[in-house]
């Protein structure tokens, strides 16, 4: 009988343990429905109409309140260039001043190039790998402008010098 | 007539059993898909377009037509957002081994593939209709990842719940409205939660017109990501 009245009760626990691990697997339809109720009309409305111009995308996107972003949360690749100023352009226009200034000594205009190199590369880097490695594009993007603007910033001096110093131009 | 009833009995039989010893091999999915989800700060998201995948070249292909046209391709190693003239190639982990479509087409989505991972089966437990199998995974990331539960009903994957290193609901999901394609199941509806800072987040992704092992769009399937 003890035996018995044990076995009646862990059969009971054994029960409720089952229950508690089946709740987890409850769905709250109703909830899912209300939330997804004015998408539910939208994607109606686009099944419908088969061809959608931009300006109806756009008043659709405003009055359905969504957000156009594709990944998720992460607008990173939709993201400005860096305080609005593209990548190439941190490393062209440090690498000019750098080649136009100092056109005999050719270590600097990589030094002072790579400074916007440097500043594109830190601060582009965030904490996703998948955000790193497209930092990695435009630190490139940020070094070929760097070696086209000492490139540039070099020709032009040295064209100056032979314009204005013809003597000169001789030595270079 | 004897004779001829015995040929037309083992034609009859022999037909209906290459069924069974040899079953449809499935390798290529075609569905016009629709994602919906809610997102923080009471913004959501509508996504559509068609989503294309063979098993043999193991390319993920969305060919998305709203919000914006654009094409996704998520390879072994990365994933290539053609949008217009644009192109862009974000690296990311490999996925597409436990993707849907490949579950799907292998015939494991019963088990979301578990079965052959290195997760390890801590117990089953059945309730009514249901079947609850626990996974914990390998000792060595115990530390990391959390336990994982799925249930399934009438042998189909009903739900996977995922926990974190804290035993704390991380998310789950649930996949409804099977349909049977010539012998493949595959859900119509999968709702996902995500639960984030306390708050919940739902992705709902329908699909719709199934095609399987199509022949036409072979340059599809096998998307070029050539740069």
């Amino acid at each position: 009988m003890k035996h018995l009245a044990s076995f009646f009760f862990l059969g009971l626990f054994s029960v409720n343990l089952f229950g508690v691990n089946a709740e987890l697997f409850i769905l709250d339809e109703e909830k899912i429905t209300s939330e997804f109720f004015t998408l539910n009309q939208l994607e109606n409305i686009l099944l419908e109409k088969e061809n959608i111009s931009e300006s109806e995308l756009t008043i659709l996107n405003e009055q359905y309140n969504l957000n156009n972003s594709f990944s998720s949360g992460d607008t990173s690749r939709h993201k400005d260039p860096l305080y609005g100023i593209p990548a190439f352009f941190w490393g062209f226009v440090p690498g000019l001043c750098g080649g136009f200034f100092a056109p005999c000594i050719y270590g600097i205009p990589l030094i002072i190039g790579s400074s916007g190199v440097g500043i594109v590369a830190n601060l582009t880097d965030e904490d996703s790998s998948g955000i790193k490695f497209r930092d990695m594009v435009e630190t490139q993007k940020a070094f070929l402008g760097c070696a086209a603007g000492s490139s540039v910033g070099l020709g032009i001096s040295i064209g100056l010098i032979i314009l204005y110093y013809p003597s000169l131009g001789c030595i270079i | 007539m004897n004779f001829a009833k015995k040929i037309i009995f083992t034609f009859l039989f022999t037909f209906n059993s290459y069924y069974y010893i040899y079953p449809q091999n499935f390798f290529r999915i075609k569905a016009d898909f629709s994602i919906k989800e809610t997102l923080p700060g009471e913004k959501s998201r509508l996504i559509m377009g068609k989503v294309f995948y063979d098993k043999n070249h193991k390319k993920l292909i969305y060919d998305i037509n709203f919000p914006e046209k654009e094409t996704i391709v998520i390879t072994d190693s990365f994933m290539i957002i053609f949008s217009g003239q644009k192109r862009e190639k974000i690296k990311m982990p490999s996925s597409n081994d436990f993707s849907i479509f490949h579950l799907c087409l292998n015939s494991n989505l019963a088990g979301f593939g578990l079965k052959n991972s290195p997760y390890i089966i801590e117990k089953v437990e059945k309730d009514s209709d249901m079947v609850i199998t626990t996974y914990l995974p390998p000792s060595k990331f115990s530390n990391t990842f959390g336990k994982v539960m799925l249930s399934q009903k009438q042998k189909k994957l009903f739900g996977i719940v995922i926990f974190n290193v804290n035993n704390e609901v991380a998310g789950k999901q649930f996949f409804k409205n099977y349909a049977n394609y010539s012998g493949m199941e595959f859900p119509g509806e999968i709702v996902q939660i995500i639960y984030n800072n306390k708050e919940e987040f739902y992705k709902v992704t329908s699909f719709k017109n199934l095609a399987i092992n199509e022949m036409r769009d072979e340059n599809i399937y096998n998307y070029s990501v050539a740069e």
